[in-house]
């Protein structure tokens, strides 16, 4: 039965259009909510808890992850992996190792903490050598690498146009910072990941007065991290 | 499927090694030599009567809490097969005019250390004269190698068995000791790999290069400001714990591992730290600058000095010389000799950190062989074949002094050992690579093990 009138505008027909059409709406803003690269929005914002069997990665593995999430491509590096870490990272040569391990030892976490530093210095240096050929950077599409920073309390006394100009590097800043996550981590930092990383960030520009030492230590963090090496 | 009571997800490594003995796999290596092993860990560990103990997860637990004085173990390996006529099975007497050996060895003056007129040693092993003088040495000649093909033969020689295929499945010597002992590195493995078998799942030895060792253990970002490096730890570990409270039981158990080899790496960053690192003074007297390899001898000294582990492994590659053996193999013989001598020195000089009334020297054992010898004639292209022989130099802690065990023949063929002198080679008084890690075996008390390995022992090395 027609709210109205047979054939009017308000007809069952209508109605049902209406409706089909509001749902696709709130259907999309609602996906957009969920899939939002937005701070706030993670599964840790949700109360949603992992509960799988975590692993640690393999080698293969993760120098795909690396070459492909980071476009990294430092064949000397690459190679040493599979051949000086190997087995250290749980990797098997059939030779001396038959039997791969998933079970970190004391020499995989030294081995993880040096590639994680080694790979973040490179990547990061890399991009600011294209940054300054005017090339397309690698990893650090979002941001400039050297200049952007967080907005900090104290800006507030800058001139406003100095103030304008932060206020956009830290937006590029947070975008980045969510790319980062999202090409090692898939997904976005949770609010208390991004306080914590941009405490990190802050502290390093503050001692080592170098917005490329802040990001290199910000990529050590992800690439180090236990939620990186644990698939 | 899960039934509730087994885990569905992986154990810790402390898990897996309580649990390693109960499984089917070990049910089977019990009944060979690693039983033996097991047993014996347990005797050693827990006290006799406790045979039934085999929870190799607590003994490797106790092992790495037991601080006290231990026996040392280091391992050199020289890859490709040394010629030992440069070395110590030299060529003198009969030998000059038979034939069977290379003219130009007539024009070699042969020297021994000036106390021990037994070490008669050739012109590429003559720069280690002081370290032989200095400690007690032993020369051991004429170990019967099977099949002198490098993978097989290197596997005899370290592991004491032989392997089926390319597949190296026992664990080498320096290995199966290391198991007994505790720690980060509970065996240090430099320049190479060495055969882990299932001891990898007891006792994962650290691996690096000697040059390397000390970027291993200095902790990320140390060019930096220390307070930049402690807000990057900071960090690592505030991004661990938000991660880590999103987790559920089951993946905070799988994770387990993970957590624990965490804080090896936190006491490797704090106790090793910046003291691992070769300085320019000890990379000129190890002459790193000749061969860059030779780090590794630098590096198992400061290991030892830093307690950073009890058993070494290092091997050196080149000594594969097909082709113009003077200029290859002997210059490659005299930089391991000048970095031995300045390695024994330095650990005479060095108290043991867990004994400092003796020094390094008093309670390490050096074992340094090949996987065989070379050709006692040159081929046609100036270099030297593969020999079904191979020789030891074993010195150190617990090692009789001036002695030459075993021997060749004056055309350079293996013979046998008595105990006392070379006799002909029979089943009874053949020495080979089973009977020298089944002897060393025994020295570091897993005699049970050796005698799984050989039931027979070399005579007078210890």
């Amino acid at each position: 039965m027609g709210i109205t009138l047979k054939g009017g505008i308000m007809s069952p027909r209508n109605l049902v259009w209406v409706l089909c059409i509001g749902g696709i709406i709130v259907g999309c803003q609602v996906a957009e909510g969920l899939l939002s690269k937005k701070q706030g929005t993670t599964y840790q914002a949700e109360g949603i808890r992992i509960n799988k069997t975590f692993g640690l990665m393999t080698p293969e593995q993760f120098v795909e992850n690396i070459k492909s999430s980071l476009n990294f491509d430092d064949e000397y590096l690459l190679e040493s992996i599979m051949s000086d870490h190997l087995l250290a990272l749980g990797g098997v040569d059939f030779r001396t190792v038959k039997q791969r391990s998933h079970i970190p030892s004391g020499q995989s976490q030294l081995t993880i903490h040096r590639l994680a530093w080694e790979i973040a210095q490179k990547v990061v240096e890399t991009d600011v050598i294209l940054e300054g050929k005017k090339e397309p950077p690698r990893a650090f599409t979002e941001v400039t690498i050297a200049v952007d920073r967080p907005y900090l309390p104290d800006d507030i006394r800058l001139p406003p146009e100095i103030q304008f100009s932060i206020k956009q590097g830290d937006r590029r800043y947070h975008a980045q910072l969510n790319e980062l996550y999202w090409r090692l981590l898939s997904r976005p930092p949770s609010d208390a990941e991004v306080e914590n990383m941009t405490k990190l960030f802050i502290q390093t520009l503050a001692s080592e007065n170098s917005a490329v030492a802040s990001w290199k230590a910000v990529l050590f963090v992800l690439l180090a991290s236990m939620e990186y090496w644990n698939i | 499927m899960n039934d509730g009571t087994k885990k569905p997800y992986h154990p810790s490594r402390r898990q897996l090694l309580q649990t390693f003995a109960a499984t089917s796999a070990l049910g089977t290596l019990h009944r060979g030599p690693w039983g033996a092993l097991i047993r014996a860990a347990s005797m050693a560990g827990a006290g006799a009567g406790t045979m039934g103990g085999l929870d190799i997860g607590t003994q490797s637990a106790q092992a790495a809490e037991e601080r006290g004085p231990v026996p040392r173990l280091v391992l050199i390996f020289l890859d490709g097969g040394w010629n030992n006529y440069f070395a110590i099975d030299p060529v003198y007497g009969k030998r000059l005019t038979n034939g069977a050996f290379e003219s130009v060895f007539a024009s070699h003056t042969l020297r021994a250390p000036p106390s021990k007129p037994n070490l008669l040693t050739g012109i590429g092993f003559q720069d280690a004269l002081p370290a032989f003088d200095s400690i007690p040495t032993v020369f051991v000649n004429g170990l019967n190698v099977e099949i002198a093909a490098h993978d097989a033969a290197a596997n005899y020689l370290l592991t004491g068995r032989s392997a089926i295929g390319r597949t190296l499945t026992e664990p080498a010597v320096t290995a199966v000791i290391a198991t007994k002992r505790g720690g980060l590195a509970s065996h240090l493995v430099l320049g190479g790999s060495v055969p882990l078998g299932e001891t990898i799942q007891i006792a994962a030895p650290l691996m690096t290069t000697g040059n390397a060792l000390g970027g291993l253990l200095t902790p990320p970002g140390s060019q930096f400001k220390e307070e930049t490096r402690q807000a990057l730890e900071e960090a690592l570990s505030a991004h661990n714990q938000v991660f880590f409270s999103s987790l559920g039981d089951k993946a905070i158990a799988s994770l387990q591992a993970f957590v624990d080899s965490q804080k090896d790496v936190s006491n490797a960053f704090k106790n090793f730290a910046n003291k691992l690192n070769l300085d320019d003074e000890m990379k000129t007297r190890y002459d790193v600058a000749s061969n860059g390899n030779m780090g590794d001898f630098a590096a198992a000294w400061l290991a030892l000095k830093h307690d950073l582990t009890t058993i070494v492994s290092i091997r050196f590659g080149g000594f594969d010389t097909h082709t113009n053996e003077l200029n290859s193999q002997l210059p490659l013989q005299r930089q391991v000799a000048l970095a031995l001598n300045a390695f024994v020195a330095d650990l005479r000089a060095t108290p043991d950190p867990r004994d400092p009334q003796n020094s390094l020297a008093d309670t390490t054992t050096i074992v340094l062989t090949s996987e065989f010898t070379r050709t006692a004639k040159f081929n046609d292209t100036a270099g030297t074949d593969h020999q079904n022989s191979a020789s030891a130099i074993i010195m150190g802690r617990g090692v009789r002094d001036n002695r030459l065990i075993g021997g060749t023949s004056e055309t350079g063929e293996v013979m046998g050992w008595d105990g006392e002198k070379p006799v002909t080679k029979t089943e009874e008084t053949m020495i080979d690579g089973s009977t020298l890690v089944a002897t060393l075996l025994d020295q570091f008390g897993l005699g049970e093990v050796a005698n799984q390995v050989s039931s027979r022992r070399i005579r007078g090395i210890f």
